[in-house]
């Protein structure tokens, strides 16, 4: 009875296993707890969805820069770089 | 065949570059001091090497990749100074997992992910400016130990045994890191009322 509750209701672990299983194979067994898990949990179902969208973002968010979003560099660290790559 | 800006001298880098390289620090680093320091160092380093840029590469991308080296070593120097990851993770823990699942009941999640997810403009809006402001907020709200790791996989695009060796940790330390930095980011999500 501990097995099946285990397996129906830790969403924690499967959490985790769904993390990971985003950049890594799981063994057979865990992935099929996973996938049983998922398959009657909707809670799991909708972070497995999630966090797929946030990496989606998350990529985005650290390699584009928006071009109006550009924050200028001020003219007093232009010339402090300029002096110190003038003393090298 | 030659690059737009390869035939800028050295001298003129930083007036032609300081604002995009700035502008990309200050985003990932939050802090206008750190970020200032970080592209000091850039261009420092950058002249020091500039015999060996070859022209392959712009100027520009060349100056970003020292730069994201550079983010990245601010980050490892920030979390050596501080707790080891082991202990940090141990001490969390137990809040961590009261806040989010209910141990009484195998671990289920304590309040239910149950909002309807993925409509059909999910993916214009999750590049939309306005919900860039609340990630970059969520963002900002992540624990600082939790962070550096975070920017070295989504920034620099690592895998995971690379970040591992980086920051000296265990590969299960870096999934039970990334997994309590994404329930984190995504109840914040929640509680800005992006359903995503």
């Amino acid at each position: 009875m501990k097995f099946i509750n285990n397996l129906l209701h830790n969403c924690e672990d499967t959490s985790l296993n769904i993390i990971k299983s985003e950049e890594t194979s799981l063994p057979v067994s865990v992935w099929l707890k996973m996938k049983f898990h998922i398959a009657f949990c909707k809670c799991c179902r909708n972070f497995n969805k999630q966090t797929k969208a946030i990496d989606k973002v998350l990529q985005h968010h650290f390699h584009e820069n928006f071009p109006d979003q550009e924050t200028k560099a001020s003219d007093a660290l232009k010339k402090r770089i300029k002096e110190n790559l003038q003393k090298m | 065949m030659k690059n737009n800006d390869s035939g800028l001298a050295p001298e003129q880098w930083v007036d032609a570059f300081a604002d995009f390289l700035f502008s990309f620090a200050i985003t990932r680093v939050n802090s206008r001091e750190d970020a200032e320091d970080i592209v000091q160092d850039t261009f420092l380093a950058a002249f020091k090497n500039a015999g060996t840029f070859e022209e392959r590469s712009s100027v520009k991308t060349w100056l970003t990749s020292i730069l994201k080296n550079k983010i990245i070593d601010y980050y490892r120097k920030k979390s050596q100074n501080s707790k080891s990851y082991e202990d940090y993770l141990d001490e969390t823990e137990a809040s961590f997992e009261n806040a989010f699942f209910n141990q009484n009941h195998f671990g289920r999640w304590k309040n239910d992910i149950d909002k309807n997810y993925l409509s059909e403009s999910t993916d214009d809006y999750i590049l939309s400016k306005e919900f860039y402001k609340i990630m970059e907020l969520c963002l900002q709200k992540l624990p600082s130990k939790l962070k550096p790791v975070f920017v070295a996989k989504y920034m620099l695009d690592e895998d995971a045994e690379k970040i591992c060796k980086e920051f000296n940790i265990t590969s299960s330390n870096y999934w039970v890191l990334l997994f309590r930095a994404k329930t984190l980011l995504r109840s914040c999500l929640e509680k800005n009322e992006i359903t995503l």
